[in-house]
């Protein structure tokens, strides 16, 4: 496993520096190579296939116009994951009413048995695209990506509260659609 | 602290390396986007390069053709100078003649424009005495690989339509755009007596821009002052 890992950060470390010569051979291979894992990341925050596909296009074109800011002993596959996060954000950004407050009504979420179940990525991926756009980002930043609220907080230039509430309501709102979902496959 | 939660940990597992390969149209929006990025930084650099060769070769041939000294050729690289030009008679006339013989290079469409030889001499000149095809490299896309040609490319149409204006930046680069500029200015004085002692023409406080006949009519006009 190390091992493997290893021989991967060598082949990019190759590509990187055709990259930064701007050879085109080498920025097909990067495309390639990265562009499923990328997409499956942008698709997570933007809710439209065809957005998140812009959003792909915008990010590849900044990662080989910038391939001069990545260090070299770097992880690029990282590196381009947040170009990916970021033009993500930039697209949500011109949405309006990221963070509207609903006020509905949720039970409290206590029963973890939904989550025991099977699923399908892509269900997966519906449910988090279903979620109104504010609750989606935070919990794609949270939970997924790994961020802390304080860093959420600054990328979305919102207060660390409002990433609390906004992501205990995606828990909440999720919960709900996993028992939805496991109810219809029950049947 | 971060706190696992059951429902974080669902998705995460599943989704945080879901991949899903994008439309093949995705890389082509990117390749062109790159392309269109590489031909306009090698058009600009191109054009830039015209007019220097331009000037330079349009001065040691007049140089030449007074004194029969061989000339020395003045490289694009900061900052321009030009030689002094000898007095004499045979001056004007050689403005007078002076033209711009436009002939399709040997190769073509390198960066979808025409690639076109622009000639200002007394007389016409052979397109294979500046266009060397041993000292083109193969790789068109790299725009440092035209910084040392000996050749001139412009595109024919811009010249025609008087389009093409040309800049001198006060990082004393010589540049020429395509696009139309309002107004002419003129070289300033001190520029011209600069250009007549044979100095390397000073920055000068804000860009100047000419079209391309004011261009030449500068030009001419310069060696008409010097003749008097």
């Amino acid at each position: 496993m190390v091992k493997l890992l290893r021989i991967n950060q060598d082949a990019d470390v190759v590509l990187v520096e055709k990259l930064r010569q701007g050879d085109r051979k080498a920025q097909a291979k990067t495309f390639e190579k990265y562009s499923a894992q990328m997409l499956g990341v942008s698709r997570r925050y933007v809710q439209q296939l065809e957005d998140a596909e812009e959003v792909l296009c915008n990010s590849f074109i900044k990662v080989f116009g910038q391939i001069t800011q990545f260090k070299k002993e770097g992880d690029l596959g990282a590196w381009i994951r947040r170009i990916v996060v970021n033009e993500s954000l930039n697209y949500i950004r011109y949405k309006k009413n990221l963070f509207v407050e609903l006020t509905e009504d949720h039970p409290e979420f206590s029963t973890p048995n939904v989550v025991l179940q099977k699923y399908a990525a892509e269900d997966l991926l519906n449910m988090i695209n279903e979620l109104p756009l504010g609750y989606r980002t935070v919990f794609n930043l949270f939970a997924i990506e790994g961020y802390s609220h304080s860093e959420i907080a600054e990328m979305l230039s919102i207060s660390e509260a409002t990433s609390k509430s906004q992501l205990r309501k995606a828990r909440i709102r999720l919960q709900e659609k996993l028992e939805d979902h496991q109810r219809v496959n029950s049947i | 602290m971060k706190t696992t939660n059951p429902i974080d940990e669902l998705f995460k597992k599943n989704l945080k390396n879901f991949e899903t390969k994008p439309n093949a149209a995705v890389w082509e929006r990117i390749e062109s986007n790159l392309m269109e990025q590489t031909s306009h930084t090698t058009s600009w650099r191109a054009i830039a390069a015209a007019i220097l060769l331009l000037i330079t070769t349009g001065t040691f041939f007049m140089y030449e053709s007074n004194s029969g000294i061989p000339p020395e050729v003045t490289t694009p690289i900061n900052p321009i100078s030009i030689k002094p030009l000898n007095t004499g008679t045979q001056i004007k006339s050689t403005i007078k003649t002076t033209s711009i013989e436009l002939s399709e290079g040997k190769k073509t469409d390198y960066t979808q424009e025409k690639r076109l030889m622009a000639e200002v001499y007394h007389k016409p000149i052979q397109a294979s005495d500046l266009f060397d095809d041993s000292q083109i490299s193969d790789d068109i896309n790299n725009p440092e690989n035209y910084d040392d040609l000996p050749f001139v490319m412009a595109d024919a149409s811009l010249l025609n339509q008087n389009k093409l204006s040309i800049k001198l930046n006060p990082d004393n680069y010589l540049t020429a755009s395509a696009k139309p500029t309002q107004g002419l200015t003129e070289y300033s004085l001190s520029q011209i007596n600069n250009l007549k002692s044979g100095k390397a023409i000073e920055a000068p406080e804000e860009v100047k821009s000419f079209t391309w006949p004011a261009f030449k009519e500068q030009i001419s006009s310069f060696f008409s002052q010097e003749n008097n």
